[in-house]
């Protein structure tokens, strides 16, 4: 069985993509550093990486800027890949890393926004239009994740957002389930509280 | 609005930032421009390294000959100036003015405490010795000074090695004998290249290397061998100038000693 369904990381053979079919070539190849490697992964899981990317920051172009960056790094970060998780757990584990000064960034932007807007909370007035009402949802969630800190965002982001097990968030980020468990506790518990001071 | 507001700004958040994206390809090809950048740059990186080491490791080995020919030349300084003060309190705590005459009394030549240099105190070279001395000396065009800057010099790197394994270790009781034998090299040097007498000048040498290895032992040896060939005893002459020939002591004379020895065969007055 090929590294790459091992590790579940392809939900159809590699093989498509890879016309000689040697997926740990490919590895190595993308070690490195082929662009006939990056591109072929890349189209596998640009797709993930921006949607964790978006979710934890909440700015459609600093996502872009770290999905560039991550892909870009893989190559290099591939040379300490052992197999030891699948291919897209260690690039949606890159996206994490790389997205702490993002974050940051983002967050800091965010609040400058919220300073000079003074949205009033009548917004949310069953009138609104639905989406915008689902807009404004999503904001202020994401304002409220700025409280958090990064791993408990990290881990939120992933157990609750993209609705993944505590034991996949755990093979992303290398650590015990238990101790995402726990992140995921606390991060949980003091958004609903954010929430509930905002909406009562 | 659900009853969790949690659970529904989570799912609002989830239905807004999924992974689809126009600007996809676009972002590959901006990836992958990236990528040869950062592979020019470190292909760059690769060839100029090694240049800039090499600069690096011989700008460091310039400083360091500098640097170790500078702490030399403080070092002797200080030690001169330590010995003739304790010389000093031997004699009873004198002062310093007492001391004027003899250093006078040695010659204007010395106006600075710094030791002299042979280099600097040997403007004459044996090539330009006069009719007192052997004539097979004016014919070495590699005359021992003929050429006091290009050739290698104790300032070299090598002489100074040599002249640790033979210099006696700087302990304080031997400073008080450090004036005299600063005092019989001066001499020495002033019968060699001054009076340009090889006979008192072999025997104020031999009175100098008598004192143990001064900080000039080699110098000494070498103008000691100078003086053997200008008497005529080219044997002797020939012993001491060998390892000088060999590279005993580094650098240090050795072409002009193997040059000396390699016309040793012709005829000597």
């Amino acid at each position: 069985m090929s590294l790459w369904y091992k590790a579940g990381v392809l939900s159809r053979p590699l093989t498509r993509e890879s016309p000689d079919g040697d997926e740990d070539a490919l590895l190595a190849e993308l070690a490195q550093g082929s662009e006939r490697a990056l591109r072929t992964v890349y189209r596998h899981h640009h797709e993930a990486v921006r949607a964790l990317a978006r979710r934890l920051l909440g700015h459609e172009a600093d996502a872009e800027e770290l999905v560039q960056e991550v892909f870009v790094s893989l190559p290099a970060a591939m040379r300490g890949y052992r197999g030891q998780s699948s291919l897209r757990s260690f690039t949606l584990g890159i996206t994490t890393n790389h997205a702490r000064h993002f974050v940051r960034a983002a967050a800091r932007r965010r609040s400058a926004v919220h300073r000079f807007a003074h949205e009033p909370k009548s917004e949310l007035a069953p009138a609104a239009d639905e989406r915008v009402v689902r807009e404004q949802l999503a904001e202020r969630l994401m304002c409220a994740m700025d409280q958090l800190s990064h791993d408990q965002r990290v881990a939120f982001v992933l157990c609750e957002v993209e609705e993944r097990s505590s034991e996949e968030a755990a093979a992303i980020l290398g650590i015990p389930s238990s101790t995402i468990r726990a992140r995921l506790g606390a991060a949980r518990q003091k958004l609903q509280s954010l929430l509930s001071e905002e909406w009562p | 609005m659900k009853a969790d507001p949690l659970e529904d700004a989570v799912s609002a958040l989830r239905e807004r930032y999924d992974g689809q994206s126009d600007a996809a390809s676009r972002s590959e090809d901006a990836i992958i421009g990236r990528m040869r950048h950062k592979t020019r740059q470190r292909q760059r990186a690769r060839f100029a390294m090694p240049f800039a080491a090499l600069l690096a490791a011989s700008s460091a080995w310039a400083a360091r000959d500098s640097i170790s020919e500078s702490v030399r030349q403080v070092g002797a300084w200080l030690r001169h100036e330590s010995a003739q003060s304790s010389g000093l309190n031997q004699r009873g705590g004198q002062p310093r003015s007492h001391e004027q005459p003899r250093d006078q009394g040695e010659g204007a030549e010395r106006p600075k405490p710094s030791r002299p240099q042979p280099e600097e105190l040997a403007p004459h070279s044996p090539s330009s010795a006069p009719e007192g001395a052997p004539n097979t000396l004016p014919r070495e065009p590699s005359a021992p000074t003929a050429k006091p800057r290009s050739t290698p010099s104790p300032r070299n790197s090598t002489a100074p090695t040599a002249r640790a394994q033979n210099a006696p270790s700087p302990q304080l009781g031997e400073h008080p004998a450090k004036p005299d034998a600063m005092t019989l090299y001066r001499e020495a040097h002033r019968l060699h290249f001054l009076d340009k007498n090889p006979e008192q000048a072999l025997l104020a040498w031999d009175r100098y290397l008598a004192r143990g290895q001064g900080d000039f032992a080699i110098e000494a040896r070498y103008n000691r061998a100078l003086c053997l060939w200008r008497l005529g005893r080219i044997a002797e002459a020939q012993s001491e100038l060998r390892p000088f020939a060999r590279g005993d002591y580094g650098g240090y004379r050795q072409a002009e000693a193997a040059a000396l020895l390699s016309n040793s065969a012709a005829p000597h007055p």
